[in-house]
């Protein structure tokens, strides 16, 4: 998640790119 | 054993904004733009916006989400229920986006600290974070300090949710001297504790309802107030899910 918000700072015009990697990542951590 | 708060907000410099144009706090968030397209025009940040510390961009997404949804999305999203693909979502980051033209470059390899030096330094502007950043001025200067709440985003929500987070004590699952940790716990969360610390760090508010509030800074009581008038506060991240978050 870090790594995703530095990122955006970074590029923040990959939105849909951006919470879909957020995204893939929450379903590991609340299926766990 | 919860020991004190401190809310989110704008903070400036007062003498930086009687000194320039900047009279007028701004409401909504086109205020809040034109100003910080002024503040640009003048030279100066916005805001120094750190990364480092990643808490402090938590922090501005609870306060960006809480101010673009309703505050129970906020919470189904940090416990999971909610999708970060949402319109909802997208529209927080779409709003950031917005604003990034306004801060201090290089904002990935800076603390929160390196960044309030700049607000001290007025070469920046305004600094969306905890009041805590008072923690980096002189006594001289911390008079200088003022805040005002985040703009409207939403005007279906208004500047109803204050991000308002509370810090406190625990006692660890393998104290050696647990009889002995749980007397400094009796103690802590005693009004006296708290106005104990904080009169070494008049920046953050006591949590206690009991706690004398007569001796709080102008700052301070401001904090109360903004705090105690919110409609709705969220804490930070998923502390309003009642589950301990494993992404932290």
């Amino acid at each position: 998640m870090i790594p995703s918000l530095q990122s955006f700072i970074n590029n923040p015009n990959d939105i849909d790119g951006l919470v879909k990697s957020i995204e893939d990542q929450k379903k590991t951590i609340f299926t766990s | 054993v919860p020991f004190y708060y401190y809310p989110w907000a704008v903070f400036y410099r007062k003498s930086l904004f009687q000194q320039t144009r900047l009279h007028a706090v701004p409401k909504t968030l086109d205020e809040f733009k034109a100003l910080c397209g002024r503040m640009k025009t003048d030279g100066l940040n916005r805001s120094p916006s750190p990364t480092r510390t990643a808490g402090r961009r938590w922090a501005r997404f609870d306060t960006s989400t809480c101010g673009s949804t309703a505050t129970d999305f906020h919470v189904r999203l940090m416990a999971g229920k909610e999708s970060w693909t949402s319109s909802q979502v997208k529209q927080v980051f779409d709003t950031w986006r917005g604003l990034l033209p306004y801060h201090q470059p290089g904002a990935n390899g800076r603390t929160w600290q390196e960044a309030a030096q700049s607000l001290v330094a007025k070469q920046s502007g305004m600094y969306l974070l905890g009041a805590f950043v008072g923690e980096q001025f002189t006594d001289a200067d911390r008079a200088d300090l003022d805040f005002f709440a985040f703009p409207e985003i939403n005007s279906q929500y208004k500047q109803d949710a204050v991000e308002a987070p509370i810090d406190g004590f625990m006692v660890s699952k393998k104290a050696k001297n647990t009889a002995g940790a749980k007397d400094l716990m009796k103690y802590l969360a005693t009004p006296d504790a708290e106005l104990l610390f904080l009169k070494s760090s008049p920046n953050n508010v006591a949590t206690h309802k009991d706690a004398d509030t007569s001796g709080y800074t102008p700052l301070q009581k401001r904090c109360a107030e903004l705090v105690g008038g919110a409609k709705q506060v969220s804490q930070f991240l998923d502390r309003d899910t009642g589950r301990t978050s494993r992404a932290r």
